[in-house]
């Protein structure tokens, strides 16, 4: 008797998400350890699924480094790049001298600067927020913009009255009530998602 | 000699074969100019020899034709070489008439009326001369009282009676009664009602035509050549039991001449049924009698004929020039010389000329001529002809082509891209405001001033601090680096109080992280925190690099279920769970403290999700940064909270550092990043203020101008 393919991955799949979900209710040392062993599997083809991006990444730039497409210089450093940064981790490890220099004088000043190049875009782009469009909600949110910075900040020689508390009612009050609202949205949809795949109506696996 | 290969099948076969032994595909084909030679001329002169070498190759029947072709023109000699034996039939003829009647058999006795009619219509229209082996329509009108005689039966009708039944069935317009378009020998008995031949139905020539059967005289059959001796035998012993060739009754033929003279469509031309018996079975013969028939010395029946025919002919002179065109030569007269051939013209009349068609070259029809061609279409290539394109219009239509012409192309070519110059508005405005942002950044890291005041710690940045007061030294405590290099800017002031708050209270720290950069960051700061605080901090007796989590939550879940299987060594090779601070720890419970360090609100949802619950009643700690705040609090606001301490961004960092007395990174920033903020807040209000004002400025000035309009 040939069983589909498909029908033996949902099968698989269903078995090991109800034991690691009964694990959380049922204080059985037999679901404890088939959770942890299955947990740790995931973790293991994480590991793997990383490696297979990596390999994946090297492949689609050599391939573009390879060809006459515009780009491929950046290509090319990326490759360099890549190679040297593993050759110098698997030779002296991750934490070495060599492998710190790389992260503290090539990619630490490198993303710390396309940071601050976006907090000079957003103070552009809010001054000329009101250019764009002016309405309510517009004139609504820059204010609140102004109001966190403003009291984020200490102004040297000037005490606001009622500024610090302004921004922590802010960020206390609305922005967390919205917070919640959209933590409750993802808790509930990360239900829906898990009972689905628990009972085969979504497939991410195939089949 | 060479095998030739068959055309059709491609095999092999013996040269001397005319067909393929295989397919039964000509082999030889058929050459035209043999049988173009073969065909008797037109002129009567007798075919050359050069059919000869292809006798082998025609058919019996064609060879057959050739021999009687060849044969005809014998008897069609003109009158200086009449063999004696036409002279010994035409002697009989003249000088005993009894006995030329006697012979005349009843076929030629038809044939005697109609022979004029024949001698005009078949040398003039060759092709329309056709022949009928049934009664046709008009043949019946021409005999009504016979009509269901055969051919034979009709032919043995006399020529008065026949002239009599036609005169009596042709309606009163026929063209017979037409004088200019009735043929003189039809007209000339007609006519001559009072003669001897009106006394008993018959004319003279149709009396001396009435010769009965030539074959059966005793006195001309002895002198008759072979070849009419042999034509005779067979007319005596019937008709042949099976031809080839049709067999055109002589009397249909006159028939067909009648109506072909009295304007009748003719019927086209029919093989004869066989029947019992065919009186004209030998058309060969009776040729041969009319050939002998010369024109030097016409038949008593015939001379008489002759002076009628030459008076009616005076006051036609149409007649005249048809006549002499249709005289084929100058010996015999033009209708002998038409009737003569009858099976030839017939076959000529039948067979178009084909002597200017092409020659079949290959293929079963190879050698035949006027094949019509496979691919007419496509083998006669030629230029095709050149027609004008040239349209005709008028001079209003080809300027307003030009116009649109121009236009097209006008559109066509790419407007030259107006040059905006490098210094614009927008781009000083962005400039200023990074220039401005620059100098309110560096100016207090440079000149040491002006002094901000140092924020107010929170609540949570209280608790925060107070756990960490109230580790043991050498307590195992979770240390979580999971930010980015791009936010270690904010992420670093921030934690750095908190690490040297730990450092001072001598917590052994494992170091563990989701992001793959996690490891980098925390050497990095722990070196930065160790070297600006002065301690002597150094792995793995004071601290040790668990590494990085593959799997997100997952790892996060797993790691918390079961740390030791999950990371079982350190970044340096050694097991951490092994003769150190942490040997006691076999689960996340264990340790002291926790305490992560994200910028990443997912991130901090997935600790407290995923690995608070296996905390119990151990507290989480976490070192945030701004922009997560939001996402974060309500886990510290919580009942019971989730998040036992938490210190968020700059400001947490630097209110941390001043609740333990100690300056770091958090108070050296906090100048720039006060006044940065100041001049950005200044920077928003102001262009914010400036741009709406321009852009209301804008809209009543459009306003007012439409207004205007």
């Amino acid at each position: 008797m040939k069983i589909p393919v498909r029908l033996l991955l949902a099968v698989i799949v269903m078995a090991i998400g109800l034991v690691v979900l009964l694990g959380f209710f049922i204080d059985l040392p037999v679901l404890n350890d088939l959770r942890t062993v299955f947990l740790r599997w995931a973790v293991i083809l994480a590991a793997v699924a990383i490696l297979v991006g990596l390999f994946n990444l090297a492949a689609v730039h050599w391939r573009k480094m390879g060809s006459r497409q515009p780009g491929r210089f950046y290509s090319a450093v990326l490759l360099i790049s890549m190679f040297v940064t593993l050759v110098i981790g698997l030779a002296f490890g991750p934490t070495s001298t060599w492998s710190l220099w790389i992260f503290n004088h090539i990619q630490v000043p490198v993303e710390t600067s396309l940071m601050a190049v976006l907090a000079v875009v957003l103070a552009y782009a809010s001054a000329r927020l009101l250019n764009r469009r002016i309405n309510l909600f517009s004139i609504v949110f820059l204010a609140t913009a102004l109001l966190i910075l403003i009291g984020t900040a200490t102004i040297p020689g000037l005490e606001v009255p009622g500024l610090t508390e302004l921004r922590a009612w802010i960020t206390q009050v609305p922005a967390a009530g919205g917070a919640r609202g959209i933590l409750l949205g993802v808790a509930l949809g990360t239900i829906a998602t898990g009972l689905r795949v628990l009972i085969g109506s979504d497939r991410p696996y195939g089949g | 000699m060479a095998d030739v290969r068959c055309p059709m099948c491609g095999k092999l076969n013996p040269a001397e074969l005319e067909v393929c032994q295989f397919c039964q595909a000509r082999l030889k084909p058929f050459q035209a100019s043999s049988l173009t030679e073969a065909e008797p001329p037109a002129s009567g002169q007798p075919s050359t020899s050069k059919a000869e070498p292809a006798e082998d190759v025609l058919p019996d029947w064609l060879q057959s034709l050739r021999q009687r072709q060849e044969s005809l023109p014998e008897a069609a000699e003109p009158q200086e070489d009449v063999p004696d034996w036409l002279s010994n039939l035409r002697a009989p003829a003249e000088g005993t008439p009894s006995a030329a009647e006697d012979a005349v058999p009843d076929w030629l006795s038809g044939l005697s009326g109609d022979t004029p009619s024949q001698a005009e219509a078949a040398p003039a229209e060759p092709e329309q001369v056709f022949f009928s082996g049934e009664e046709s329509d008009w043949l019946s009108k021409i005999s009504p009282s016979q009509p269901a005689e055969p051919p034979e039966t009709l032919a043995q009708v006399t020529p008065g009676e026949a002239e009599s039944n036609l005169a009596e069935t042709l309606p009163e317009e026929s063209p017979i009664q037409n004088e200019e378009e009735t043929p003189e020998w039809l007209k000339g008995p007609a006519e001559e009602p009072g003669g001897a031949a009106g006394q008993t139905g018959l004319t003279d020539w149709e009396q001396e035509g009435q010769l009965g059967d030539l074959g059966a005289s005793s006195e001309t059959q002895d002198e008759l050549p072979d070849w009419m001796a042999g034509i005779l035998a067979r007319q005596a012993t019937g008709p042949e039991p099976a031809r080839t060739r049709p067999e055109i009754p002589l009397a249909a033929l006159g028939a067909a001449a009648l109506a072909q003279s009295a304007g009748e469509p003719p019927a086209p031309v029919q093989e004869p049924q066989p029947k019992g018996v065919e009186p004209f079975s030998s058309k060969e013969g009776l040729l041969a009698e009319l050939g002998a028939l010369d024109t030097g010395e016409l038949p008593a029946w015939l001379a008489g004929i002759t002076p009628l025919v030459a008076e009616k002919q005076e006051p036609t002179p149409q007649a005249a020039p048809v006549e002499s065109g249709l005289a084929p030569s100058d010996e015999l007269p033009s209708w002998l010389e038409a009737m003569r051939p009858v099976e030839s013209a017939a076959i000529l009349a039948a067979m178009p000329d084909l002597s200017h068609e092409t020659i079949e070259s290959a293929g079963p029809l190879s050698g035949l001529r006027g094949v019509l061609p496979a691919e007419p279409g496509v083998a006669q290539g030629q230029k095709p002809h050149v027609h004008s394109i040239k349209l005709q219009i008028s001079e209003t239509n080809q300027a307003n082509a030009l116009l649109i012409e121009q236009m097209i192309k006008t559109e066509g070519q790419a407007r030259p891209i107006v040059r905006r110059s490098v210094i614009t508005t927008q781009r000083i405005l962005r400039i200023g405001i990074a220039v401005v942002l620059f100098l309110a950044v560096l100016w207090p890291l440079v000149t040491g001033g002006p002094q901000a005041s140092l924020p107010g710690f929170t609540p949570e940045t209280y608790a925060a601090n107070q756990l960490i007061e109230g580790l043991r030294a050498g307590a195992p405590v979770l240390l979580a680096f999971d930010y980015q290099p791009g936010l270690s800017g904010e992420m670093d002031a921030a934690a750095a109080g908190v690490i040297d708050h730990l450092m001072v209270k001598g917590a052994y720290l494992a170091v563990i992280s989701t992001a793959s950069t996690g490891s980098a960051q925390a050497e990095r700061l722990l070196a930065m925190v160790n070297q600006a605080g002065q301690h002597n901090f150094t792995s793995p007796d004071q601290y040790t690099d668990l590494g990085f989590i593959p799997g997100g939550p997952t790892g996060l879940l797993s790691f918390a279920l079961s740390p030791r299987q999950v990371m079982p060594l350190a970044l340096d090779g050694k097991s951490p769970w092994q003769g150190s601070p942490l040997q006691d720890v076999t689960a996340v419970k264990d340790f002291a403290l926790t305490i992560v360090i994200t910028d990443n609100p997912d991130d901090a949802r997935a600790w407290v999700e995923q690995v608070g619950p296996a905390l119990e009643n151990q507290p989480l700690t976490m070192v945030i940064s701004a922009q997560a705040e939001p996402m974060v609090r309500p886990y510290v606001e919580s009942n019971p909270p989730q998040i036992s301490g938490l210190v968020i961004g700059l400001s947490g960092g630097a209110s941390f550092e001043d609740l333990n007395g100690r300056k770091g990174l958090g108070q050296t920033y906090w100048n720039a990043f006060s006044l940065g903020l100041v001049a950005a807040v200044l920077l928003i209000l102001v262009g914010g203020l400036f741009t709406a004002g321009s852009t209301v400025w804008a809209r009543t000035k459009e306003t007012e101008g439409e207004k205007k309009a």
